[in-house]
């Protein structure tokens, strides 16, 4: 409102019988201010401007009456616009926010999408670990634990994860619920093929590196006895020659075993030294 | 009915108005007040245009309302 012309100054003007001429003008200004403010697109669909022109056409009126009345209708127009902008940006808060439920729910149903692609192509596992949720795979595992059925399991985790995602969506309730009801029937019965097999593949890796390791234990045992044999022959080589093989043989035989079974390299050393001993009592090559 | 009974009703009709701010509410009041002291022909046609403004404001605030409440149903 312009400074100066309140609207209880204006009427107590028009009381006090001033002339027309500057009350009339201060409304004037009051009302030209008021449109001046932004206001023009409500104030034109509240009719504004005609409604202020009607009251100034009215000579015989009053000039503090005027001057108000023009103030009110002109606060009504900013008053509206003030009402449509805050119901704009609520309005556009709420389908901000909706949106991003979309995207959320949207998302989580590509997860699934891809999973049961992964089926379909066979690449079970390794879809598993690209695609599923840490969390997914964490209920997945407690659930079996627990005996609880995969299918029920994972409609209720997806209810209790997703559905507060939905609750908020309203309009399209159907829609939401048809998705859900997909995901259902579709994630949930493959999800308890790709566990079993998971549990399947995880016990086949198992064996197979129980197997690897056994036959590395294997190969040890076997370089072992290998060496137990050269030392063997070393010292028949060596009681051919001296008759004082066996001891020395023997005092080997020991050394060897002292060191870590899985020490091939110091037990090679150690009958690499006894053939050369050998060798040097032979005069020649071991 | 006499005029200022009616302008009396109106008057108490407009503080009870939800839709209108205390600023407002004591404008129009004040603006019928010198209508009910000074009741011309003229004094009351400039009233009449601003109660009819009134009205359109209390029905486009209403239709804004539902405006948005469509948007943001059909948002979703």
């Amino acid at each position: 409102m312009a400074e100066g012309v309140a609207p209880a100054e204006l009427a107590q003007a028009a009381r006090a019988g001033q002339p027309f001429g500057e009350p009339a003008s201060a409304a004037h200004k009051v009302s030209m201010e008021i449109m001046a403010e932004g206001r023009e697109e409500y104030g034109s669909a509240l009719g504004v401007r005609q409604a202020t022109e009607q009251i100034e056409g009215v000579k015989e009126a009053h000039p503090g009456i005027v001057g108000l009345a023009i103030k009110i209708v002109g606060g009504l127009g900013s008053r509206l616009e003030e009402q449509g902008t805050k119901m704009q940006e609520r309005s556009k808060r709420r389908a901000e926010a909706a949106i991003r439920h979309v995207d959320e729910a949207l998302k989580a149903r590509e997860q699934l999408l891809k999973i049961e692609e992964g089926i379909r192509e066979g690449k079970i596992a390794q879809t598993l670990v690209e695609s599923v949720p840490p969390w997914l795979a964490q209920r997945l595992i407690a659930l079996r634990g627990r005996g609880e059925g995969i299918v029920e399991g994972v409609k209720r985790m997806v209810k209790e994860r997703y559905h507060g995602f939905f609750a908020g969506l309203n309009a399209k309730r159907a829609e939401v619920d048809s998705l859900l009801g997909k995901y259902y029937y579709d994630a949930g019965t493959s999800l308890e093929k790709v566990a079993t097999e998971i549990v399947s593949k995880w016990g086949e890796e198992k064996g197979r590196r129980l197997e690897q390791l056994g036959q590395k234990r294997k190969e040890e045992g076997d370089r072992l006895e290998q060496i137990r044999e050269r030392i063997k022959a070393l010292n028949e080589q060596f009681e051919q020659i001296t008759g004082e093989g066996p001891a020395l043989a023997r005092g080997a035989t020991i050394e060897v075993e002292a060191t870590k079974p899985a020490d091939v390299t110091g037990q090679q050393a150690v009958v690499e030294r006894l053939a050369q001993q050998i060798g040097s009592m032979k005069g020649g090559n071991p | 009915m006499k005029l200022d009974e009616i302008l009396r009703q109106i008057s108490e009709m407009i503080i009870d108005d939800p839709n209108l701010d205390d600023e407002q509410k004591g404008d129009l009041t004040e603006l019928i007040a010198e209508v009910r002291m000074n009741p011309t022909a003229a004094n009351v046609e400039v009233l009449s245009i601003v109660l009819k403004k009134l009205g359109d404001y209390s029905r486009y605030l209403g239709a804004l309302e539902t405006i948005n409440n469509i948007k943001t149903t059909s948002s979703l």
